[in-house]
């Protein structure tokens, strides 16, 4: 009944190669090991969801009840507050939150993507960036069930979205590269300095008031807007949300976003190929 | 073709102290090592050197035994051996399938059902989701376990569970078979079930490593071995002449 599988790739790491080289390489190298070994972060991803639907019938659901309620309630809340129309609060509010409930896992779950991997990554050569995709995966995946929230609030209040609609596609898809850089970089430091996740669970607080999520950039204190402008997180809700609610594609936004991606990307690239080799004497 | 190959390959370890582990320690040490230049470096920082100058090839046909001391680097060795910890220095070469026994049961979800620890277990090991499947029934027959394996595995007595991660683990041949201590699975009828199916996966193997205390098992496994002392080898060539050496250690 032994299946004998294929004989893999020699793992090399060169002597002669400079240090620098070398680290490349092997970075190379656990870039190809995540693609090939695909079936291992989707399958881990995939069995924490069905973990959660085994546990209750609800399953990853029950994230997306209390995200509803928050929503309804600071939404009916707010809109008062701010002098709202409440069929146009509620909509901007739904599909802004949901993302940023994506953005704010990512980052606090980027932290943890090693550690929480410890038993893995100590007993066999697996993919490091396996694991960071496998979390991003699973809160894609939570996202899509919170994106009941948006349809639910579209349907009440009639918000018919146009085809244009479709650019949160891509939105979504640029929000995951950027927060798959970030959790990289999030993870490798994090796992060498422990105290640190606790400091970015504190910004990633702040960060959320001071993200054009629950108040509108419309009409906003110039300041406030200001601010805005130097927020990473304002230009993905931005782009996610605006062709969600009918509101124009700012090219800008998108520019913004990209910016950010790049850099991250840029950020994360050096980290990971700096410590890849570290991530495993630092658990 | 199959090797191991390392060539004075270094291992060191940072023991992190809690202080160490804290960026905001780290930040007041910079400041304060500015301030006051007696600042001691890395005083929270204890690294032990783990392995020193290490060198082994291994080819096809070999079978490796490990000994020594507990603490001597056999664990970090083999570890080094599967990939899984880079050397700080030296280099390591690999090729071939490589399979790990030093857990078992790792990937195995408590709440998942047997079957869907043998699914989670098989892609861990390299296999796609239809050549899990194909394997499923053997594996599922060989532990005995029958209905249990509909049920999730923590109503399993460790004894099932036992069964179930070796059943698994054994379900993949390599062409490298890396294992810390002999290992066996059951009862008394399992014991022998469960030999014969860890002999034929050795025979199979290209390569064994394979570190035990065990004088007997170091015999009837290996061809060679090497005394590993403080993360050096000691001493290399027969198991015979190993274990004589590793005796008078005391």
């Amino acid at each position: 009944m032994n299946v004998s599988l294929s004989a893999k790739r020699a793992i090399v790491v060169a002597p002669q190669a400079p240090r620098v080289s070398r680290q490349v390489a092997a970075a190379a190298e656990d870039l190809v090991a995540c693609l090939q070994g695909w079936r291992i972060w989707t399958m881990l991803a995939g069995n924490d969801i069905s973990q959660r639907y085994r546990r209750s019938v609800f399953g990853p659901f029950w994230l997306t009840i209390s995200m509803g309620i928050f929503v309804l309630a600071l939404g009916v809340i707010n809109s008062s507050l701010l002098h709202a129309r409440v069929d146009q609060y509620l909509p901007f509010l739904a599909a802004g939150y949901v993302m940023w409930g994506f953005i704010s896992s990512c980052l606090n779950e980027g932290c943890t993507c090693f550690t929480a991997m410890e038993g893995y990554l100590k007993q066999a050569r697996l993919s490091k960036l396996g694991m960071v995709l496998q979390m991003v995966l699973r809160n894609t995946i939570v996202m899509g069930h919170n994106a009941i929230i948006i349809v639910a609030v579209f349907w009440w209040f009639g918000v018919v979205p146009s085809l244009s609609a479709l650019w949160a596609l891509p939105a979504l898809l640029l929000t995951m590269w950027f927060c798959t850089a970030i959790a990289i970089l999030l993870g490798v430091i994090c796992t060498r300095f422990r105290d640190l996740h606790q400091i970015v669970q504190n910004l990633v607080q702040v960060a959320f008031f001071l993200t054009p999520v629950f108040w509108d950039p419309r009409g906003a204190a110039p300041k406030l807007v200001q601010i805005s402008t130097y927020n990473p997180f304002a230009a993905f809700v931005a782009i996610f949300r605006s062709p969600l609610i009918g509101r124009p594609l700012e090219l800008r936004e998108w520019l913004t976003a990209f910016g950010w991606a790049g850099g991250a990307t840029v950020l994360a690239a050096v980290f990971f190929v700096r410590f890849r080799g570290r991530i495993v004497y630092w658990l | 073709m199959v090797h191991v190959r390392l060539d004075r390959v270094h291992v060191d370890f940072p023991i992190y102290s809690a202080r160490s582990r804290s960026l905001k320690n780290r930040v007041l040490a910079k400041v304060s090592r500015a301030l006051r230049r007696k600042f001691e470096e890395n005083q929270d920082m204890t690294v032990v050197h783990s392995l020193r100058d290490v060198s082994i090839d291994l080819r096809p046909g070999d079978r490796l035994g490990l000994v020594g001391r507990n603490g001597a680097g056999k664990s970090t060795l083999l570890r080094v051996m599967s990939g899984i910890y880079e050397p700080m220095l030296g280099s390591i070469s690999i090729a071939g399938s490589l399979a790990s026994m030093t857990d078992m049961q790792m990937g195995m979800d408590a709440e998942a059902t047997g079957y869907q620890n043998i699914h989670l277990r098989g892609v861990f090991l390299g296999m796609s989701h239809r050549e899990v499947r194909e394997l499923t029934p053997a594996i599922a027959e060989w532990t005995e376990l029958d209905q249990h394996l509909t049920r999730p595995i923590r109503t399993y007595s460790s004894g099932m569970m036992v069964r179930l991660a070796f059943a698994i683990s054994t379900a993949v041949q390599p062409d490298i078979l890396i294992m810390d201590e002999m290992i066996g699975a059951g009862d008394a009828h399992f014991i022998d079930k469960a030999k014969a199916r860890m002999q034929a996966m050795i025979d199979k193997a290209a390569i064994l490593v394979l570190a035990s205390h065990q004088a007997d098992i170091l015999h009837r496994f290996c061809n060679r071995a090497v005394l590993l002392d403080e993360g050096r080898v000691l001493r290399e060539g027969s198991v015979q002449d190993v274990l004589e050496s590793y005796y008078q250690m005391g």
